[in-house]
């Protein structure tokens, strides 16, 4: 599946540091901007773990991420094809399953996909196209769950 | 991000105590907020002085970024960019329809405050 669109009915989450939510803990558009460099945005497709439950697969994404994962930090979830229909600027967005082999370490990440289609983070479209996204976050997970 | 308008001294000290936070939290995550950036917001918003609060974060490139929302779907996000200069986003609906005018661009502190008024936003920003 490497490199293949995701379904639209596809969900998927994207770890969100402490700086970039809000007081009253919404996510803001400055969260789903491209880093210098990159290409697109790092997410994971929770319908990969199709036998899991919700919370299982939540729990499969923060096992297997390679970030450090702040307890004021979020994991926010995405519907693809919700999220593509939102508005005419999020229609050339796409979301592509892109599997993390076992490297330097770390477990492989088979759930991995990222958002492409984005502007260059520093440009005021991709200001835009950022607060767009975050209008279509359906639902915020705690990026850590008390043991 | 509430409309309710607020003390602005309250206002002030709530700003101070988030971007303490956003500070300790950066720092956390290995960067460090813009002083030119924070500068800049402190500037804006004592020339606004009626101003509702905003949501403040902060953004990956250390600049302070602040979000005014209204419940008639109008946005307001500016980014302090630092020496003078701010990247904004604004969304507003147009009047008697469903459609909503979204532009971004980047523009002077004094700048930005003409493109709030030709978007009729003050009334977001309680001013």
């Amino acid at each position: 599946m490497n490199g293949n669109d995701l379904p639209d009915g596809a969900h998927v989450v994207r770890y969100v540091k402490p700086t970039s939510r809000h007081e009253d803990g919404s996510v803001d558009g400055s969260a789903f901007r491209l880093r210098s460099g990159d290409n697109g945005l790092s997410v994971n497709w929770l319908e990969y773990f199709s036998d899991l439950t919700k919370a299982q697969q939540l729990d499969e994404v923060r096992r297997l991420s390679r970030l450090t994962m702040r307890k004021r930090g979020c994991l926010a979830e995405l519907g693809v094809g919700a999220t593509k229909q939102y508005s005419p600027e999020l229609t050339a967005l796409r979301f592509v399953h892109n599997p993390l082999a076992t490297e330097n370490g770390y477990e492989a990440d088979p759930s991995h996909s990222e958002i492409t289609g984005l502007p260059q983070g520093d440009s005021p479209q991709a200001a835009l196209i950022g607060d767009l996204i975050a209008e279509c976050i359906q639902a915020i997970h705690p990026a850590l769950i008390d043991a | 991000m509430s409309i309710t308008q607020e003390n602005p001294r309250k206002i002030h000290k709530d700003y101070s105590l988030r971007i303490e936070l956003l500070r300790s939290d950066a720092e956390d995550d290995g960067f460090v907020l813009n002083e030119s950036s924070e500068k800049d917001f402190w500037q804006y918003i004592r020339s606004a002085p009626f101003a509702q609060k905003a949501g403040l974060v902060l953004v990956d490139n250390g600049n302070l970024r602040a979000v005014w929302k209204g419940d008639d779907e109008s946005h307001l996000g500016i980014q302090f960019l630092g020496n003078q200069w701010v990247e904004y986003v604004i969304f507003k609906r147009r009047p008697s329809t469903v459609d909503v005018a979204r532009v971004a661009g980047r523009d002077t502190l004094d700048g930005v405050k003409r493109q709030i008024d030709a978007f009729d936003l003050t009334s977001l920003m309680g001013a």
